[in-house]
């Protein structure tokens, strides 16, 4: 999954031609102090993410849901972050349907 | 149901059974679009540039499933036409809470949800259109229709803030707002009260279908790419 995001961050960053002194991590911070994208950039992540992991699990996913309204740490905080939270979701999705 | 090949630009009609959805729906599908269209009921009618979704636009569930089945069938899409709606005609005292949460879930949350996942879709793209319905019902203030009227004044809204937020991407909202038109939608009104409220719109007749696609056709265009949050009233209003 963290591939995935990273995968996903860098393409964002290539759209907009902006240079990262270093690679992108599981460290990377998404909002807030030294967060790589801007608000804008971070819609297009969230959106791109639904649309690859629906790809890759052929299941529709929602990353906005109300879990992540409702947390008090902000599952975006970082790409370790997000992908944590995304890999729970899948697990959520699947047990329920088991 | 057929699978377009990939360069065939692609467009979701709401409410496309019958009305003008139905019209708008065999139009595009005639001029090389591949159509998907939806609605609680199956299609009466066929092309085959077409496939139909049953669905209620207001279920949340429904809505994002057959927006993974657009995605896995095509790929893409290129313009969603929001034109499911329900109307009622009522005085307020006469109109029960369930009528009311009707329209809205339909008229609004409906093309709320599509819109959403429709610019869900485009976004990879980098392009797109949406095109809501309004009517004039709202800035005519016409008694009998708070409800319908209410609902509409909100996709207004939802039309000209969705401008804004999706405009990064490329993606333009705009909205239509007809004047009478004949379809199921208005045979319930009497004919005095269809007359009297024709007497208020600067062009006293009623529209047609063509005057709709007219507008439609303006919003689509690759030349439009600048226009946005706009809506458009038929009939001089
Ligand atoms: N005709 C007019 O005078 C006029 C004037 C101004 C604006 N408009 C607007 O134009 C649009 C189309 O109206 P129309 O005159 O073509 O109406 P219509 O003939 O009554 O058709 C409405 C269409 O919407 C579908 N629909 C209704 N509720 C739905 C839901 N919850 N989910 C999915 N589909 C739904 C219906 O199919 P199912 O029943 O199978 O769901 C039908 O295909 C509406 O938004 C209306 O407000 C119409």
């Amino acid at each position: 999954m963290l591939e995935l995001i990273v995968k996903s961050v860098q393409d964002i960053l290539n759209l907009t031609d902006k240079k990262l002194a270093e690679g992108i991590t599981a460290d990377t911070p998404l909002v807030g102090a030294g967060r790589v994208v801007d608000s804008i950039g971070l819609v297009t992540l969230i959106v791109d993410v639904e649309n690859r992991v629906a790809e890759h699990t052929n299941r529709p996913i929602s990353l906005m849901d109300d879990r992540a309204m409702s947390q008090t740490r902000s599952p975006f905080r970082t790409v370790g972050t997000l992908a944590e939270y995304v890999q729970e979701l899948i697990h959520a999705d699947l047990k329920e349907r088991s | 149901m057929n699978s377009p090949p990939n360069q065939q630009r692609v467009m979701l009609v709401t409410g496309s059974r019958k009305g003008i959805g139905a019209y708008l729906s065999q139009y595009y599908a005639d001029r090389g679009w591949h159509v998907a269209g939806c609605s609680r009921s199956p299609a009466e009618w066929g092309h085959p540039d077409y496939n139909h979704y049953q669905l209620d636009v207001g279920d949340e569930t429904a809505v994002v499933a057959m927006f993974a089945d657009i995605r896995k069938r095509y790929g893409r899409l290129d313009a969603a036409i929001n034109n499911a709606g329900i109307a009622t005609m009522n005085h307020v005292m006469l109109t029960p809470g369930a009528t009311a949460e009707r329209i809205f879930r339909t008229n609004t949350l409906g093309t709320f949800l599509i819109a959403r996942e429709a610019a869900k879709l485009m976004v990879p793209r980098q392009t797109g259109r949406i095109v809501n319905f309004s009517t004039v019902a709202h800035p005519l203030n016409l008694e009998g229709e708070a409800t319908y009227a209410a609902s509409k004044a909100a996709v207004e809204s939802l039309t000209r803030i969705m401008a804004r937020e999706f405009s990064p991407w490329n993606i333009t909202v705009n909205a239509i707002g007809p004047t009478p038109i004949d379809t199921d939608l208005i045979r319930g009104v009497p004919a005095d009260k269809m007359a009297r409220l024709i007497e208020r719109l600067p062009n006293k007749r009623l529209g047609t279908f063509e005057e709709v696609s007219h507008v439609t056709n303006f919003f689509l265009a690759p030349e439009s790419n600048c226009i946005t949050g706009q809506i458009l009233y038929l009939g001089g209003v």
